[in-house]
């Protein structure tokens, strides 16, 4: 390899041999990307067959097939309940995102996802009863959630931040193991009567006190929601990206020593970074929590790894993180297709993992 | 079983997944599959072993099971170049429903089961398996002429090959051999669960190996310790039924090793001890005058 290198480095860039080693190159990335086709079409033709025991063009059928009575890609009803599904892991993307650049692997969204959505749930039934009469009251318990998810979520990221900034403790292990105790701690309030639900199986609050019934207030969770979701990826990919401040915080992850040597303080850049990135991930619980009109632990599971899925795949970039966010949510969908079709939940994963590694292919030839 | 014995199991198991991880992390490899590594060698150990056949036969079919999963990981992440995080992620919920459509083919159930006693012999060998490889590992990466080469590759690839060094060769045969000693942590934990049930495998347990190999920069001696105080606490934790029948509640006896674990993290660092250092010369010196007087 070092060879080629040095070759193709004294070589013109118009020279015979430069054009036949770049077309070498190509050729092997065409082969590797197609051999990856090869492996992910047949893992479908043995899921469909040897797994599920039908055809492929049956499987391919129930995959792409009725969900509610219409094509999933076909109406724009089915577009709208993908992208009101991939909303909040736009936010759970931006999670990781803004802290990875100021220096910060924040592998802890899943529990400030947690700890957001029981403060939001817990704010609306703890609300003043005068707010739940007017129409503009629901709107205000609405806020409230919404401050309250971010207030608490970004408190329980900042002790991240003070653990690493302070006493110098490792980020990824802290969050990481802070995910855990989110869920021991939610747990432990979860033992009170008032917001909990004691009759209940399962950790979960109480219902949320008739916001659901309101007409508004449904248009609001399916929609509305996703509009706030849009505003907030755009204003922090924008403060990120297209910002100074956001180029001081870039600097200050890369190279701290060097960031500090221009003015820059590291370590306010990251605690800015940080309370962005964990306000961001407490405030994509809300909107689960208002679909179902109540708090369940169990509805976050695996949040915060796919937000981090999702940044990566969509190299940091709100465009990127849309598409693979909806993609990520296509896939959901085709497990209730699956589902619906009585297939197990083992195909149900395999499938996805299937999907990946098409996504994989994709994401290799256009790397190309 | 003793709670001495608990412990044990939990921390040896742990322990493979982190030495696999360390292998693959030394040599610039991020390895999110070592969790499908360690599925697929239980799941086929167990099965194997459930149904009859030997337990010699049954560890070579392990192994080759997680050499041919670590192969798999290797392909797709170091010689087709492929997103190592997704790839990973990807194997692992292959694997995942792999297993389980396998289950339920063979059992009808969610699991597999055999008897303990034939496979308890097993533990001790086990045991002094992971102590040597955990010697040679120390020993390869640290002492012989394969540390730097893997300092370089990790650090920085194309500085690596102006060095003329084999960089994907070097990485798939790292990924290789994390495989083998993935596989060993498998066949423990097959022996330690007498099977392999997929409700009992915690997912997200190889994630916590690999961020421990990550926080401590690849030290083999810290990354093990971390490992086995981690188990140790877990473990004390979960089986301790004097704490549970206390009044302390139960969700802060779960928590406590976590805590303990971030609160160790914080003292260990230099920054904290120089504080504690200052702290208490400040105390001593204030006292001085009075205690002087």
């Amino acid at each position: 390899m070092n060879a080629a290198i040095s070759r193709s480095s004294r070589m013109s860039p118009f020279s015979g041999r430069a054009i036949g080693y770049i077309a070498s190159r190509a050729m092997h990335d065409l082969v590797m990307s197609f051999s990856i086709l090869a492996i992910a079409s047949l893992m479908f033709l043995v899921i469909s067959r040897v797994v599920l025991g039908r055809g492929p063009a049956e499987l391919w059928e129930a995959l792409f097939s009725p969900v509610a009575g219409s094509h999933p890609i076909q109406s724009f009803q089915q577009w709208s309940v993908l992208v009101n599904s991939a909303a909040p892991l736009w936010l759970a993307a931006m999670a990781f995102s803004v802290p990875y650049h100021a220096g910060f692997i924040n592998l802890g969204g899943e529990g400030q996802i947690s700890i957001g959505g029981f403060a939001a749930a817990a704010a609306a039934i703890c609300a003043p009863s005068f707010l739940l009469t007017s129409n503009h009251g629901q709107f205000a318990i609405v806020g409230l959630s919404v401050l309250a998810a971010a207030l608490s979520a970004g408190l329980w990221g900042l002790a991240a931040f003070l653990l690493k900034a302070k006493f110098g403790a490792n980020e990824v292990i802290v969050t990481l193991l802070l995910n855990t105790i989110a869920l021991g701690v939610i747990n432990l309030a979860l033992k009170y009567p008032v917001w909990a639900d004691t009759n209940a199986q399962g950790v979960q609050t109480r219902s949320l006190p008739g916001l659901l019934s309101k007409a508004h207030a449904s248009f609001l969770a399916a929609h509305g929601f996703t509009l706030l979701c849009f505003v907030l990826l755009l204003s922090s990919h924008a403060y990120l990206w297209w910002s100074k401040p956001g180029l001081r915080l870039r600097a200050a992850g890369r190279a701290p020593a060097a960031a500090q040597l221009c003015g820059i303080n590291p370590r306010q850049m990251l605690f800015v970074a940080v309370l962005v990135g964990t306000c961001l991930a407490g405030i994509s619980a809300v909107d689960q929590v208002f679909s179902t009109g109540r708090f369940y632990v169990d509805h976050f599971v695996g949040w915060g790894f796919e937000g981090i899925t999702i940044a990566i795949l969509g190299r940091h970039r709100m465009v990127g993180i849309i598409v693979t966010s909806i993609y990520f949510a296509f896939l959901k969908e085709v497990g209730i297709s699956l589902q619906i079709w009585g297939s197990t939940y083992g195909a149900f994963i395999m499938v996805q993992a299937l999907f990946l590694f098409v996504y994989l292919f994709i994401e290799r030839r256009t790397r190309i | 079983m003793t709670l001495g014995t608990i412990l044990i199991d939990d921390v040896v198991s742990f322990a493979f997944m982190v030495l696999a991880c360390l292998i693959t992390q030394r040599f610039g490899i991020f390895n999110l599959a070592i969790e499908s590594v360690v599925i697929n060698s239980t799941f086929s150990y167990a099965c194997w072993v459930s149904t009859g056949h030997g337990v010699v036969t049954g560890g070579v079919i392990a192994l080759v099971s997680g050499v041919a999963t670590a192969g798999i990981f290797a392909t797709m992440a170091v010689l087709c170049g492929l997103d190592q995080i997704v790839s990973g992620i990807a194997l692992n919920m292959l694997s995942l429903g792999i297993t389980t459509v396998f289950m339920q083919d063979i059992t009808g159930s969610d699991q597999v089961s055999f008897l303990w006693v034939t496979a308890e012999a097993w533990r001790l060998p086990l045991i002094v398996v992971l102590i040597c490889l955990s010697i040679a590992v120390w020993y390869l990466l640290s002492k012989s002429i394969f540390g730097p080469r893997a300092l370089a590759i990790e650090e920085d690839t194309y500085v690596a090959r102006s060095c003329d060094l084999q960089v994907k060769a070097y990485q798939a045969w790292a990924t290789v051999a994390s495989g083998i000693v993935g596989a060993f942590g498998g066949i423990y934990l097959a022996l330690r669960l007498s099977g392999f049930n997929n409700n009992q495998w915690k997912l997200g347990t190889g994630y916590l190996a690999l961020a421990i190999v990550v926080a401590v920069q690849g030290k083999i001696g810290k990354s093990l310790w971390l490992a086995g105080l981690l188990s140790v606490l877990s473990t004390v934790a979960q089986k301790l039924p004097a704490a549970r029948s206390s009044r302390v509640p139960g969700e802060l006896l779960d928590m406590s090793p976590y805590i303990l674990v971030i609160l160790l993290f914080c003292f260990v660092h230099p920054r904290t001890r120089s504080l504690i250092w200052r702290t208490m010369m400040k105390t001593t010196t204030s006292v001085r005058p009075d205690s002087g007087g």
